[in-house]
C-alpha cells in the first residue's frame, strides 16, 4: 500500500455560483504508484483539471473541497496549513500548465524565472543559481542555454516556452509531476519532444507523473494506468493495455473511436452520439451515466465503480440489476 | 493530368510580410493544383505558412509573385470589386468560431449577411435559406434567434460551417477547423464536413497541423515547411512512403492509439535548415512529388528497392 505516492479518496469539489452550489468533482478516487505515469482523460468540463488543482490546494476562491482525503507520501494534504503547502508546491509536487504564455512572467528573463523555485526552497546557494539554470536549460534540450537564459518569454516560440515551463517544474526534482494538457496547443513534433522530456525525467528520477489530457493517442504512448472522467465522475479505470483492448464503458469506447487513425482508413469516425444508444447495459448492469446530457436526472442516481475483470473498474448504477435487451 | 479538371491552380505563389526586422517569406514559390471535387490537405507546423497559403489562394492577401487561376480564370491581380463574384465561390471556415463570428449578431443575421452582401433573394427567401442551412449542419431551427455565446464550441463551429456554405461555394478553405475542439466533438464536426462535402460537391483545401485529421479528410496531402512546399502525394502514398526527412519526422511523431505498439526507437526528429531558394518539386512516381534539393534522387531509387518502409 505504501508505494502509492499519491492517493485521492472520495474527493468531492464544489463551486459556489450565485448562491448555488455546483458539484464539479464527485467521488473521485485515484492513486499513483511510484514511477508510474497515470493519465486522467476526459472532455473539457469533466473536472480533470479541478481534481489536479485540489491536490495542490490551488482551487479558485469560490471552489472548495467538501469531502475526501488526499494523501501524498503518507501525508494528509487536506490537513496541511498553507505554510506547509508552500513547502510542498514546486518542491515535492509540481505542475506544468497548459497555457505557457499565461504561466510565464513576461517581464522577467526566463533563466531567472526557472530558478525561482530553487531560490524559494533554498535548495541551491544563491551563487550557484545561474549555473543550475543553465544546466536545467540544457536538460530540456536547448543547445545554447546561455543565449536562452537572457531571453524574455515573448522572444520564444510556443514549444520553447513549454520547455521552459518543464525546466521550471523539474528544477526542485519533485517526486510528482502534474502535467495539465502540456501539449494541447503544440505541433506533433514538439508534442513528442515535450512528452519524451517528461518521460525521461520520470524514468531518471523514478518520479511519478499525473498526465491530464483529452487525447487517447498521447495516453497510448505514455501512460501506464488510465482514469476516464466524465461529468466529475471517474467512469472507467484500468491499465493502459486493458483499456485499449477491452473498453467497457460506452464513453471510453466513444473517446477511443473518435480518434482518426491513418492505419485503418475508416470511412466515418464514430462520435459520441453513435454510441449513446448502444451498450446500454453490461452483464445486466446499467452504465452510469447512460446519457451524455448533464441535465439528466439519471445522472445523479447513486452509482459506484464495479470491478468487471481483475483491476478493471467501470461505473454502474447501484440498485436493482435490470437487464435491457440489446438489438 | 487533365487541366480542364482543375478548379484551382497556383503557380510559383509567394507572399512576404515586412516588419522592422526585415522581410519574412511566409510563403515562397509554392505551386499546386486542386482538382474539382477533391480535398487537398495541407500539413505543417505553426509558422510553416499554411494559413498564409490558404489566404493568398483566396486572395485575402495580394501575392508578391506568382499567379492564381480559379476555374480557368486568373484572379491574381483583380481588385476588390472584381473579386466580389469570386468571393461567392470561395469561402473559408476559420479556426476559432468565437473570434470569427460576431457576438452581437443573432445566428440568423450571421447566416444571412453573406446573402445580403451578394444581393441574393428576398428577405423571406434569405430566412428560409438560413433555416434550411441550420438544419443541414444539425442545429435546431430555434438557433436562428440566438447569439453565439449561447452555443458550445462544437455548435459554434457548425455555425461557422453554415455561414461558409450558405452561398453554395465551389471551393472551401478550411483553416484548422477542429483544432480548438475536443476529440469527441472533433469527430462530429469532421463527419459533418465530410457529409456536406459529398452532398454539395465541394472542392476543399483542408489546413491542419494534425496529420491524423488530414489523413481522414483528404485525397492528396501537401507538406509545408518554413514557407516551402516540400512534398505532395496522394495520402496513402505519402503516409506509406514519405521521402523528405521532415515528412518522416512528422509522421513518426503521430501518437499511435495502441499501447501494444509503443516504439522507443522511432525516427529521430530532423528539422532541415531552410534553403535559400524555394525547392523544385520532382516527380518520383505514383503522383508523388518531393522537393529536389533535399534528396539525392539516385540514392532514393536504390534505397526504395531495398526496403519497404511504413510509418502507419
Amino acid at each position: 500500500m505504501d508505494q502509492h505516492i499519491l492517493q485521492i479518496n472520495n474527493l468531492r469539489v464544489s463551486f459556489n455560483k450565485n448562491k448555488d452550489k455546483i458539484t464539479v468533482v464527485n467521488d473521485v478516487s485515484l492513486q499513483i504508484e511510484k514511477g508510474q505515469t497515470v493519465a486522467l482523460i476526459g472532455e473539457s468540463g469533466s473536472g480533470k483539471s479541478i481534481t489536479s488543482l485540489s491536490v495542490l490546494q490551488l482551487l479558485p476562491s469560490n471552489g472548495q473541497v467538501d469531502k475526501g482525503s488526499i494523501t501524498f507520501n503518507g501525508k494528509e494534504l487536506m490537513l496541511q496549513p498553507e505554510k506547509e503547502m508552500r513547502k510542498i508546491r514546486g518542491n515535492e509536487i509540481s505542475m506544468i500548465f497548459q497555457d505557457a504564455i499565461a504561466s510565464l512572467n513576461p517581464g522577467m528573463k526566463v533563466g531567472v524565472q526557472i530558478t525561482e523555485g530553487l531560490k524559494y526552497h533554498n535548495l541551491v546557494p544563491k551563487a550557484d543559481l545561474k549555473a543550475e539554470a543553465l544546466q536545467l536549460l540544457e536538460q530540456v534540450g536547448f543547445k545554447n542555454p546561455v543565449h536562452i537564459y537572457n531571453q524574455y518569454p515573448d522572444q520564444l516560440s510556443g514549444g520553447m516556452k513549454q520547455r521552459i515551463l518543464i525546466a521550471m517544474a523539474i528544477s526542485c526534482k519533485p517526486k510528482l509531476l502534474i502535467a495539465d494538457e502540456p501539449t494541447t496547443a503544440l505541433d506533433v513534433t514538439i508534442q513528442r519532444q515535450v512528452l519524451d522530456l517528461i518521460d525521461h525525467y520520470k524514468s531518471d528520477l523514478d518520479a511519478s507523473v499525473l498526465l491530464i489530457t483529452h487525447d487517447f493517442g498521447v495516453v497510448a504512448e505514455y501512460a501506464d494506468w488510465v482514469y476516464v472522467m466524465l461529468g466529475g465522475h471517474i467512469v472507467e479505470s484500468a491499465d493502459v493495455y486493458t483499456i485499449f483492448k477491452n473498453p467497457v464503458h460506452p464513453y471510453t469506447k466513444a473517446l477511443i473511436g473518435s480518434i482518426p487513425n491513418p492505419e485503418n482508413g475508416q470511412e466515418r469516425l464514430k462520435s459520441i452520439q453513435d454510441y449513446t444508444f448502444e451498450d446500454t447495459s453490461y452483464d445486466g448492469r446499467k452504465f452510469a451515466p447512460e446519457t451524455y446530457t448533464y441535465e439528466s436526472s439519471a445522472f445523479h442516481a447513486p452509482s459506484s465503480l464495479v470491478e468487471v475483470e481483475p483491476m478493471h473498474y467501470v461505473r454502474f448504477y447501484d440498485g436493482e440489476r435490470k437487464v435491457i435487451a440489446i438489438g | 493530368m487533365r487541366l480542364d479538371n482543375l478548379l484551382v491552380r497556383a503557380q510559383n505563389l509567394s507572399k512576404y510580410f515586412t516588419d522592422s526586422s526585415g522581410v519574412h517569406k511566409a510563403v515562397d514559390g509554392v505551386s499546386l493544383n486542386i482538382h474539382k471535387g477533391e480535398t487537398l490537405g495541407v500539413v505543417g507546423e505553426s509558422g510553416s505558412g499554411k494559413t498564409t497559403l490558404g489566404r493568398t489562394i483566396m486572395r485575402l492577401y495580394k501575392p508578391e509573385h506568382g499567379q492564381i487561376w480559379f476555374d480557368g480564370k486568373e484572379i491574381t491581380k483583380l481588385n476588390d470589386g472584381k473579386l466580389r463574384p469570386y468571393r461567392r465561390e470561395i469561402q473559408m471556415i476559420f479556426q476559432n468560431p468565437y473570434e470569427s463570428l460576431s457576438p452581437r449578431l443573432t445566428v440568423g443575421e450571421i447566416l444571412e449577411e453573406p446573402l445580403f452582401i451578394q444581393k441574393i433573394g428576398t428577405k423571406k427567401e434569405r430566412m428560409d435559406k438560413a433555416l434550411s442551412m441550420l438544419e443541414k449542419v444539425g442545429l435546431s431551427r430555434n438557433s436562428y434567434q440566438r447569439k453565439i455565446h449561447e452555443f458550445s464550441g462544437g455548435q459554434r463551429q457548425r455555425i461557422g460551417i453554415a455561414r461558409a456554405l450558405i452561398l453554395e461555394p465551389k471551393f472551401v478553405i478550411a483553416d484548422e477547423p477542429v483544432s480548438a475542439l475536443d476529440v469527441s466533438v472533433q469527430a462530429q464536426v469532421l463527419n459533418l464536413l465530410k457529409d456536406l462535402q459529398a452532398e454539395m460537391n465541394l472542392t476543399c483545401l483542408f489546413i491542419s497541423h494534425d496529420l491524423s485529421v488530414v489523413h481522414y479528410m483528404s485525397d492528396r496531402v501537401a507538406v509545408m515547411y518554413l514557407g516551402h512546399l516540400i512534398e505532395l502525394a496522394p495520402k496513402e502514398e505519402l503516409y506509406r512512403n514519405p521521402i523528405h526527412p521532415y515528412t518522416k519526422s512528422l509522421l513518426s511523431s503521430i501518437p499511435v492509439p495502441d499501447p501494444e505498439r509503443r516504439n522507443p526507437y522511432r525516427e529521430p526528429i530532423i528539422l532541415p535548415e531552410k534553403p535559400l531558394y524555394p525547392p523544385q518539386l520532382v516527380h518520383v512516381g505514383n503522383e508523388h512529388y518531393v522537393s529536389a534539393n533535399m534528396i539525392n534522387i539516385k540514392d532514393f531509387e536504390i534505397e526504395s528497392t531495398k526496403k519497404q518502409v511504413s510509418y502507419i
